[in-house]
């Protein structure tokens, strides 16, 4: 499904765009101060949400106490969680009168692409915030079926969406789009913060920039470029190797040790860090939800060929993997393992 | 239905809405809250590996993902057949009070805090988190830090605060240290004393006001229903385990025993206005959105949990358990506004528990993780804080999930939501006001329930968005009400 026309709009490309600002395609990071304002004057911010689990929402109280000072350092001009506005609101603005609206979740109805382009003519800059917005997210899992399938699923046969009895068709319901798809596939995005949800290191310095003035040339990613890897305590060894693919539940790894080194499928190697490894710190192979780096592109190929190092074939003595494919196999999911958060992103790229 | 918030705005201009239609006489006939979000999870988490579904459900939801996290957890031990070892067990039932706890918190002072201790009718711009703050300030600071400790523990054991990490069939991720166990007893004395002044605070200043007093006794928001929820082997509450309990409209019990056969028990019913199924109880069958002791709507959560028990498991929260049952005179409690006073008697007993687990031996211990067996089907239940909260699924030989479906608490209390919604403005429409006052009273006859979709918009400064449509009987838009 194509929604717009819009798969080429993404982080990186900059190109085709809707809306009235210049066309910044350079991907360095020259700092520029214009059309975000400096110290001297509040960003003008909007905040919504279209197909979100509230996560991300959640996630601006994790800066603790420095949230307040930040509320008390922008102008909020549209957020309905927190202010009294209304659609009718937003619609009257002039074109570029928000600074910055960050969006949150995937777009899953047709609502959701209505708001997210209303939001993209009001405003200079847009941000996808969260993994949802950024790639399609968990949610984008379903995109393997279209929304028969979901209503068939989830109602049975028959489904379809109305309004209540005695009232017209102002009243019905709003209908799914046939695939939940990332923010990028209906307007163009500015700027990524990512994760599911983003880690507080990452909300501050997205803030940290805006209110500096200091906002890096979009399009821009507010993560690391290097691969979580590069901020694991984990120990790695230079000689490693892996003799067999292990599912978390069936081990108890070493805690100094890799995860990745201990047979468990670690997103790590092609995702990019931000977040100061929490996940492998618990014990947990990293599951990909801020994204890949810009090296790895496609997530599902890098690890591929990360593996594909990495492994013991049979010619090299200890017999576990008789040829490429049975690492695939050992694998059992490969969608759900590679694309967990970015499905909605690169199922039309493989 | 697996989305759980209203979304802000509608594809009108709406924000959260609810509808209501009026017959011939301009009197009303019948009210709507529609849910308009839907993300198929019963369908994509076909095909993904079963260790992996208590970090993909928990994205059900981002307010409550370690309700989700564990009841993900408990359906895969069911469905590999394992024993969960102690230090594992304990682990989990601290983690998981701990968020009862914390969850709970955030509704009483900051969701409906403003509700309860501004007032119903207090001046609009300070029914807010900050008007909370403003007014208690000394207090609200207090709940602030305790609160910034509770999370702080659910992300020492979780990995992750907003969608933990940590459980996995069988057991959890890794051992917890000596040196982490003593912060979380250190925090868990933070928690008990303020659970304390929390007591304090609503006998002092909540209770004894006239207007809560008239919400608590309102004969529009007392309507009987069936309520469910887990118990101990001493019939209290358990947020985390136990036996399923259901008792009906009238105080009789009708099933106690396993809560993963309860799920036979149940039936959704389907329409095609809102994206939430309607769960009841086949054996009374759907009689449309009705209240009584005939029909088969039930409520879940905190008022449901106190009417199913007949004792708190811990001694402050007996107490509190035994002021709130003199108060109504005894069991069941119908009133729609009890709901707060039971989730004070619940914070109560998930900080007591919290600095019991914490002070567990076994609570440290190396043995994580339990032997699984061979992978196929299971039913995992727990108490989210909003309510029962079930998990099924189906695993093929390779451990690979085939079948999932999750009935959500919020989703139980639909039918109750939409109940006490449609008595609100139908006891307001008397008056024939239809206006802002309106919209603030049907917003607290639901936001008592602590639905998802409410926490989740209202967590900050501001107010809940919200429309009220109002439909005549030729079909057509009317009015529409919202802020």
């Amino acid at each position: 499904m194509k929604m717009n026309g819009g798969r080429n709009v993404r982080p990186g490309g900059g190109k085709d765009m809707e809306g009235d600002m210049s066309s910044p395609t350079s991907l360095t990071e020259t700092r520029h101060s214009s059309p975000v304002p400096r110290r001297d004057a509040k960003p003008k911010l909007a905040v919504y949400w279209t197909g979100s689990c509230g996560g991300c929402d959640v996630s601006f109280l994790e800066v603790g106490e420095a949230i307040v000072e930040v509320l008390s350092r922008v102008e909020i001009v549209f957020w309905p969680a927190l202010v009294d506005a209304k659609r009718s609101d937003l619609e009257a603005l002039p074109p570029g009168s928000i600074d910055v609206a960050l969006i949150n979740g995937v777009i899953r109805t047709e609502e959701n692409a209505e708001m997210a382009k209303l939001l993209r003519a009001k405003s200079k800059y847009i941000v996808a915030y969260g993994a949802c917005a950024h790639l399609g997210g968990v949610p984008s899992l379903a995109d393997r079926w279209g929304k028969e399938e979901i209503f068939r699923e989830v109602f049975g046969k028959g489904f379809r969406p109305g309004p209540p009895p005695g009232a017209n068709g102002e009243a019905a319901l709003p209908d799914l789009l046939d695939a939940a798809v990332p923010l990028e596939d209906v307007v163009r995005v500015d700027y990524v913060v990512p994760g599911c949800p983003p880690p507080a290191p990452l909300i501050s310095r997205f803030f940290g920039a805006l209110l500096g003035g200091e906002m890096p040339e979009p399009p821009h990613v507010f993560a690391n470029v290097k691969a979580l890897c590069e901020e694991c305590q984990r120990v790695r060894h230079d000689d490693r190797r892996i003799e067999r693919i292990v599912r978390p539940h069936e081990v108890l790894p070493d805690p100094e040790t890799c995860l990745l080194e201990q047979g468990l499928i670690c997103m790590g190697p092609v995702t990019r860090g931000g977040c100061n490894a929490l996940c492998p710190a618990a014990g947990m192979p990293c599951t990909g939800c801020l994204g890949p780096t810009p090296e790895a592109g496609d997530p599902g190929t890098a690890m591929l060929s990360a593996l594909a190092s990495l492994v013991r074939f049979e010619d090299e003595g200890e017999e576990y993997f008789p040829k490429e494919d049975g690492v695939l196999e050992a694998l059992a999911d490969p969608l759900g393992t590679f694309y967990m958060y970015s499905f909605g992103r690169f199922r039309r790229k493989r | 239905m697996k989305k759980l918030f209203i979304d802000p705005i509608t594809r009108l201009e709406g924000h959260g809405r609810i509808l209501l239609i009026l017959d011939d006489d301009g009197k009303l006939k019948d009210a709507y809250l529609q849910i308009p979000e839907l993300k198929g999870f019963e369908l994509f988490c076909r095909g993904r590996r079963g260790e992996e579904m208590p970090q993909i459900t928990e994205r059900i939801c981002g307010v409550c993902p370690e309700a989700h996290h564990l009841a993900s957890a408990k359906c895969l031990d069911a469905c590999y057949g394992a024993e969960v070892p102690g230090p594992a067990r304990i682990q989990r039932e601290l983690f998981y009070n701990v968020y009862i706890f914390s969850d709970h918190l955030l509704h009483l002072i900051f969701l409906g805090g403003p509700d309860l201790l501004l007032g119903a009718d207090a001046e609009k711009a300070k029914r807010n988190i900050l008007g909370v703050l403003e007014a208690y300030p000394e207090f609200g600071k207090k709940v602030v830090r305790v609160r910034a400790g509770a999370q702080k523990i659910l992300e020492m054991i979780g990995g992750k605060a907003i969608h933990p990490v940590f459980a996995l069939p069988g057991g959890v991720a890794k051992p917890l240290s000596e040196e982490d166990r003593a912060a979380v007893e250190e925090k868990a004395k933070a928690m008990v004393e303020l659970a304390q002044d929390l007591v304090e605070l609503f006998h002092e200043k909540i209770l004894p006001d006239p207007s809560f007093q008239g919400f608590l006794l309102a004969e529009e928001l007392n309507f009987p229903t069936h309520y469910m929820g887990l118990v101990d082997e001493e019939m209290a509450p358990n947020f985390y385990d136990g036996a399923l309990r259901i008792v009906s409209a009238e105080g009789k019990e009708i099933y106690h025993g396993s809560a993963a056969d309860a799920l036979e028990l149940l039936d959704e019913h389907v329409e095609t206005w809102t994206y939430v199924k309607f769960p009841y109880l086949k054996e009374f069958g759907w009689m449309g959105l009705e209240p009584g002791p005939n029909s088969g709507i039930y409520r879940v959560g905190p008022l449901a949990r106190l009417n199913v028990a007949e004792r708190m498991a811990t001694p402050m929260a007996q107490e509190e358990y035994e002021r709130y049952l003199d108060f109504f005179e005894g069991k069941p409690v119908h009133s729609t506004f009890a709901y707060h006073w039971a989730r004070l008697v619940e914070l109560v007993q998930a900080a007591e528990a919290v600095m019991a687990l914490s002070r567990e031996p076994a609570l440290t211990g190396e043995d994580v993780r339990g032997k699984l067996g061979e992978p196929g089907e299971g039913v995992g239940v727990i108490e989210a804080a909003r309510g029962t909260l079930f998990h099924h699924y189906v695993l093929d030989t390779d451990g690979i999930v085939t079948y999932a479906n999750m009935i959500v608490a919020t989703t139980h209390n639909a039918a109750g939501i939409g109940l006490s919604v449609k008595a609100m403005a139908k006891h307001l429409a008397e008056d024939g006001v239809w206006d802002e006052t309106l919209l603030n009273r049907v917003e607290m006859a639901f936001r008592a329930y602590d639905p998802c979709l409410a926490c989740a918009t209202h967590f900050l400064p501001g107010e809940m968005p919200l429309s009220v449509e109002i439909y005549g009987s030729d079909g057509k838009l009317k009015k529409r009400i919202m802020r």
